[in-house]
Order: structure tokens, then C-alpha cells, then sequence
């Protein structure tokens, strides 16, 4: 699923950045607030790096792979801009604070 | 205001919540946060011998009255002003003192018959760390430096044990090994490998950028100054973790054996990573209650080994001419031996000093024959059973303050230490 591919596709993104935030975070964020916004600009712009730069690794980066049995498929990096999403989340006040 | 508004605000404060005003404490919270430029020196390492070192196996040598079982008075050894115990022919391991003095004498100022005033462990190593003995509250001298002049390095203050109170004044950290130097210079790392990451390059910049503009969404929007400073803390801390990245050019590729070496390395690094003002290095097992010179004889040269390595390693790396070395204990031993050949709590020690502005080659107080405290005339440096008094912990670090230019601090200003200006040691730096 590929951010500004299609308007559904966006619409699932943003959904999936809500349950992140309401998971990791706790918050309860519409789909169109500004945080989940800023998420998804995150995503957008990791996806549209990678793309820029051509010739990214069609895996998941090779530390990460996490001993599977092959290597998750990420032709389009969308698997490694979502880990840095949830690393993102990850460092935020909300997450590591009470 | 009215009253009752008034009442409320301060009843507010008193629990700690307080108020976010214009142009206040939050306006000072939401100031831009950039990566601090490296720390640049002084650098500071108190030495700790845990557990009460023998002076007069070291820079305080008896040899009379029984005190020493291992020379006798017309032993005991110089090396210009000093004066001190012969250990080459009783170390196993380590550096004697005729070692450690033939390379360091002329640099070393040595404070012998300081009055620790207690002799337990507890209250002893609590007085010594902050010049502070009635209360819990006080930081080290260690923590306060490394507040007045790093407060934004992410390892301040380093500690490796040793009684390391912050005073909450600063961040205390614990890196047990260099490894996890390692690991916590390059976290964006599987276990610190940087060919390891978790993230291509750009996409940890984006991260960074969305972490950055959450910031500033956050900060023009009205939180409680409480919940305002943590986050405004979180992302400085996280900012200020990049600059820890400098460290990994000067972690050592071998890793030393000895205790001190081990911590030694870790500090070095991070003080010539401009990440660290100062640190705790502390080894143990100087409470030698049995067979105290067997143990004596096997700390103290390893201690001053240790003291030795760091000054060496100092030099390789080009940050000696900035490095202040304090060196002491949290008690002496008595002038006698007990029925197992060890020595107990004695409430009277030394100290040691050296680093750029110290004059070296000179010994200041003493103790006398039955290794009691003689009192010191504070503005003349000399010996006088008359006039003088007895310098504890509180007038060493009235002078350590000083010395360090920190004195007049705020932080250092809300920890005072008492004392009038007649006992103020004038001229103990040289």
C-alpha cells in the first residue's frame, strides 16, 4: 500500500497510524489530525526517498531480518519506512513517559 | 490579582505544578534545542579507594610505634617534598610507589591529617564525595562540576561506583564496560555495530524531522510546566545522544585487564568525545580488617597503576594538560594492628591532588607520630597545634569549588558547605 497511490490507499495508511498511535501512544487521534498528519508525512517521505534514490535493497534491511526463513520482501520500502514509524512513536513522550 | 487567586497559585507551586506565563519558565522550556558543541576540558577523576586506604603505606609513612610492620622509620623513602612508604619489594602486581612518585612526584600535591571526623564507611564516603557530612541531599563534587559546566553532555557525570549522589543536579551515568560504550554511542546500531543499523541514513533523518517539528507543534501549546520539561528534556537528551557518536573513534580496539584501566578508557573517551566533564573511578577491597598489609600491598599499587594509566592514556590522547586528578579515600586505618593483623576504621587520612594550575611537589598538613591530625593554620598552609585548625572534608571542597571556578554558581550556591573565611586554605593550589 503506497501513500498518494489512490485515495483508499491513503485512507488505510492513516487508519493504520491511528491504531499505532492509540497502541503506542495511547492517544486517540482522528485520522485527519495534524499528529497523524505528521506520521504520515513520515511514511510518505521515507517511501518517496527510497524511491528517489532507486536501487534500494528489495528486502528488509539484512539486520533486520530477524533470522526468517527468507528475507521479507520490501520492494517498494514501504516494510522499512513502518519500522521507522513505530521508532518514531517509540521516541515520543508519550511512549516513554507516564 | 486577587487574593484568593493568589492562594491558589501558590498553593500550586507547593505541590510542584506551577503555571506556563508568558515570557517565564515555559518560554525558557521552548527555547530551540541544538546539539551542544563538544565539552572542551577541564576534565575531572576522583580516584576512590574503597574501603579505607592505609596512609601510611603510601604518602603518610610512620614506620614508628608499631604502625607498620613492613619498614621501619629509617626506610621510609623522598622524593622532593614527599615523603613515602618503600612498596617496591612488597608489590606483586602494579605500580610501587617509588614507581609512581619518581614519575608523578613533581606534579602531586599531597593533604595529609585530614579530619574525616567519622569513621564509618557510609557517612565517610558520603563526606568525602560532598564536602557535606549531615545530609543525603548533597551532590558530589564530581556531579555539581559536571552540572556547572556540562549540564548538556550525555554522559556528564560518569560513575563507576563510589558514593555518586547527584544532588539532582545532573544525570548520573553507569557504563560498567566498554562494550556498552559501545552500544549506547551507536544505538541507532544493532549492539552498536554501525555497519548494524536499524535505519538507512535518510530515513533516520526523517524520523529526526518529524521528531523535531513534533516538538515545536508541542511547545506552542499549553502543558503543564512539569509535562513541559519533560518532553522539552526528552528531545534535548535525544538531540544531544547524537554528539555520543564521537566517542567510537577513541574506544580503544583492545581492552585493558586491570579494574581501573577498564573504567579509565571509558572515561578518557568520553572526555576527548567533548561528552563528559567528569567521573567517579573507584576500585575496592581496601577495608583490610584482616592481614592488612597483604592487602594493602596489593591495592595500593594497584590503585596508583591505575592512577598512572590514566595519565599515560591522557597524554596519548592530548587532553593531560586538562585533566585534574583527585585521589582519596573515604578513611584511614588505625595506627595499630588487631589480633588477625589487619587495621581498622581510622578517622584520620590524606589526600592527593594533581592537574593543571596545582602546584606538585608539595605536602600540606599532617599527622603526627601516633598518626593524629595536627592542626593547620588555613591562611599560612603550616602546621600549628595552637593556632591552627582541623581541615575536614567541607575545606577541601570549599577549595576544590574554587578551584574549578564554580563557587559562585547557583548550584553551587544552593549546596553551601559552611565555614567562615578564616578557614578558607588560601593558596592550597600553589
Amino acid at each position: 500500500m503506497l501513500p498518494g497511490a489512490s485515495p483508499e490507499a491513503d485512507t488505510k495508511i492513516r487508519e493504520a497510524i491511528v491504531f499505532l498511535h492509540q497502541r503506542v501512544l495511547g492517544r486517540n487521534d482522528t485520522p485527519q489530525s495534524a499528529e497523524v498528519e505528521r506520521t504520515y508525512q513520515l511514511f510518505a517521505g521515507i517511501v518517496s526517498d527510497a524511491a528517489e534514490r532507486g536501487k534500494m535493497d528489495p528486502e528488509e534491511i539484512y539486520t533486520c531480518r530477524q533470522g526468517l526463513e527468507r528475507p521479507v520482501a520490501d520492494p517498494k520500502y514501504t516494510v522499512r519506512a513502518w519500522r521507522a514509524v513505530v521508532t518514531s512513536l517509540l521516541r515520543q513522550h508519550e511512549f516513554l513517559h507516564e | 490579582m486577587n487574593k484568593s487567586r493568589r492562594d491558589f497559585l501558590k498553593l500550586c507551586s507547593m505541590v510542584g505544578l506551577g503555571f506556563a506565563c508568558p515570557g517565564g519558565m515555559t518560554s525558557v522550556l521552548r527555547a530551540d534545542v541544538k546539539e551542544a558543541p563538544p565539552y572542551d576540558g577541564p576534565f575531572y577523576i576522583v580516584f576512590n579507594a574503597s574501603g579505607g586506604w592505609d596512609t601510611t603505606y603510601l604518602m603518610d609513612p610512620k614506620g614508628v610505634g608499631e604502625i607498620n610492620r613492613l619498614y621501619q622509620e629509617g626506610d621510609i623513602l623522598t622524593k622532593g617534598a614527599h615523603k613515602f612508604a618503600p612498596t617496591d619489594k612488597h608489590k606483586s602486581g602494579g605500580m610501587s610507589n617509588e614507581e609512581f612518585y619518581n614519575e608523578f612526584g613533581s606534579e602531586l600535591l599531597t593533604f595529609n591529617g585530614l579530619d574525616y571526623s567519622v569513621n564509618n564507611h557510609s557517612p565517610g564516603a558520603r563526606y568525602m564525595a560532598t564536602g557535606k557530612l549531615d545530609s543525603l541531599a548533597y551532590p558530589t563534587f564530581a556531579a555539581l562540576v559536571a552540572a556547572c559546566n556540562g549540564p548538556a553532555c550525555p554522559l556528564s557525570f560518569l560513575t563507576f561506583g563510589n558514593y555518586s549522589a547527584t544532588g539532582n543536579v545532573v544525570a548520573m551515568s553507569r557504563v560498567p564496560y566498554l562494550q556498552s560504550l559501545q552500544k549506547i554511542a551507536n544505538a541507532d546500531s544493532i549492539e552498536g555495530n554501525i555497519h548494524s543499523p536499524y535505519h538507512d541514513d535518510f530515513a533516520l533523518s526523517r524520523i529526526e524531522q518529524a521528531l523535531g517539528e513534533q516538538q515545536a507543534a508541542r511547545a506552542s501549546q499549553p502543558h503543564l510546566p512539569r509535562e513541559e520539561r519533560a518532553m522539552s528534556m526528552l528531545y534535548a537528551a535525544q538531540v544531544n545522544s547524537k554528539a555520543l557518536q564521537r566517542v567510537t573513534p577513541h574506544i580503544p580496539s583492545s581492552i585493558p585487564k586491570e579494574r581501573l584501566s577498564q573504567q579509565a578508557e571509558i572515561a578518557l573517551a568520553s572526555f576527548k568525545a567533548g561528552v563528559c566533564v567528569s567521573a567517579n573511578l573507584s576500585i575496592g577491597q581496601f577495608d583490610s580488617h584482616a592481614n592488612n598489609d597483604t592487602d594493602q600491598m596489593k591495592l595500593i599499587p594497584e590503585f596508583l597503576a591505575g592512577i598512572a594509566y590514566v595519565l599515560r592514556r591522557a597524554e596519548a590522547l592530548k587532553i593531560r594538560e586538562k585533566l585534574v586528578i583527585i585521589i582519596q579515600s573515604e578513611m584511614g586505618r588505625t595506627p595499630t594492628y588487631n589480633k588477625g593483623n589487619g587495621k581498622d576504621h581510622w578517622s584520620i587520612g590524606s589526600a592527593m591532588f594533581l592537574g593543571p594550575g596545582i602546584k606538585g611537589n608539595r605536602v600540606i598538613g599532617a599527622t603526627d607520630e601516633k598518626q593524629f591530625g595536627v592542626a593547620l593554620n588555613p591562611q599560612s598552609l603550616v602546621c600549628d597545634k595552637e593556632q591552627g585548625i582541623r581541615i575536614r572534608p567541607e575545606h577541601i571542597h570549599t577549595a576544590l569549588r574554587e578551584y574549578a571556578g564554580i563557587a559562585a554558581h547557583p548550584l553551587s550556591k544552593k549546596f553551601p558547605l559552611g565555614g567562615t573565611d578564616k578557614e578558607v586554605l588560601r593558596g592550597l593550589w600553589g
